[in-house]
């Protein structure tokens, strides 16, 4: 059975634990099952062979007028949202505003995470804090990334954990969140993704989920990634990004760091980035000629740590649920 | 109960896949849950693939409160 197919959160019983998606114990692991229902057909599988690629948006700000008020700058509000990024001191400072080439410290050991301290502009504010409430009243943080104006991306044990009694009972999503602010305000996602690979099987190849939120006003205000589906060839030895909310570092905190990616296979790609518990669901991406691309989905640590690779089948499910 | 780690994921709390005498078993560490070795506090963080640990306390929901690394 194809393990891509999509599981929801809705088509279950909220207490069963056993996830099969559609209720019934069937359907290909690969074919989307929404959270209203039913499978809805195959999500393909198969070895990438050429790049797929789905762009990003930078979104639109809000039309409007600003107050004037002593002291307060207009310019930062003026550009805010718009396509060109403001390139900070401390940004200028991160690998991924560099040329390629460059190679930053990739031994895992060793924390050269920084901090966003800008998390209003592109790419950080379209990265998410998470803070997720699972049916066995845990309480819990994950990283998530918007792909649509909907859709929220992040890993599979998420939005569905085994250990915590299956699909959460609702996770907050906080885009930009640095610190106690919140300069997008938050949104909270009843309304799950998954696959049946992870659901059913707790397949870690399979290891990735996505939040529907009620509406699209948070991702058109911030904006999402674009991502893609990569060949190997494409990935080996590729400069990777990540930005997450680990929960070592201060409550709230985005922290980067980028690095090589070491090893690939057919459904994972593997890194000596540094992470910590809390940036699971996080974007590992390809920053390249102005454009960010996805690649990855970060769930793993253990040095290297690992992400669930974009392949062809996720893709397919990240554009369906970037469409919903 | 002791277990060898065979994953990690990287939720916060961890979520660990454990290899256990009876099977495979998910679990989840307590938000504040305590990790030691050697009988030191250590930094969950410290937590590896293929580490055996003991689950020395456990949570009434199932959580592990406390977990020793043994080897």
């Amino acid at each position: 059975m194809a393990k891509h197919a999509q599981s929801s959160s809705e088509s279950e019983d909220p207490n069963d634990t056993g996830g099969t998606g559609n209720g019934d114990g069937t359907g290909s692991p690969h074919s989307p099952v929404s959270s209203e229902g039913a499978v809805e057909g195959e999500a393909g599988a198969g070895a990438v062979v050429v790049d797929q690629v789905a762009e990003s948006f930078d979104g639109q700000p809000e039309v409007g007028e600003l107050e004037s008020l002593p002291g307060f700058d207009p310019q930062r509000a003026l550009n805010e949202g718009m396509p060109t990024e403001i390139l900070t001191d401390e940004l200028l400072d991160l690998g991924e505003c560099v040329p390629e080439g460059f190679a930053p410290e990739t031994v895992c050991g060793q924390d050269d995470r920084v901090e966003v301290t800008n998390t209003t502009v592109v790419p950080w504010r379209w990265i998410c804090k998470l803070i997720i409430t699972f049916p066995n009243g845990a309480s819990g943080g994950c990283t998530g990334w918007f792909i649509g104006p909907k859709a929220v991306m992040t890993a599979g044990h998420c939005v569905y954990s085994r250990a915590n009694g299956g699909w959460a009972r609702q996770i907050e999503v906080i885009p930009g969140m640095r610190g106690a602010t919140r300069p997008f305000g938050s949104m909270i996602g009843t309304s799950f993704r998954s696959v049946v690979g992870w659901t059913r099987d707790s397949d870690p190849n399979y290891d990735y989920g996505c939040i529907i939120l009620p509406n699209a006003t948070l991702g058109n205000r911030v904006g999402y990634f674009g991502f893609a589906s990569l060949t190997d060839t494409s990935l080996k030895n590729l400069l990777v990004n990540n930005s997450g909310y680990p929960g070592d570092k201060p409550f709230g905190t985005q922290w980067y760091n980028a690095g090589r990616v070491t090893n690939v296979t057919s459904r994972k790609i593997y890194y000596m980035l540094d992470t910590y518990g809390g940036q699971s669901g996080s974007p590992t991406w390809r920053y390249q000629s102005g454009q960010r691309h996805a690649v990855g989905i970060h769930a793993y640590g253990g040095c290297p740590n690992s992400s669930t690779r974009i392949v062809s089948a996720v893709f397919n499910n990240m554009m369906s649920w970037r469409n919903s | 109960m002791q277990a060898k780690i065979v994953r990690i994921m990287e939720s916060w709390p961890l979520q660990l896949v454990l290899e256990t005498g009876s099977g495979i078993e998910h679990v989840a560490l307590k938000q504040d849950a305590r990790v030691v070795r050697g009988g030191t506090s250590v930094d969950p963080g410290v937590l590896q693939p293929g580490q055996t640990v003991v689950v020395l306390k456990r949570t009434s929901t199932g959580e592990i409160a406390e977990l020793a690394i043994v080897g």
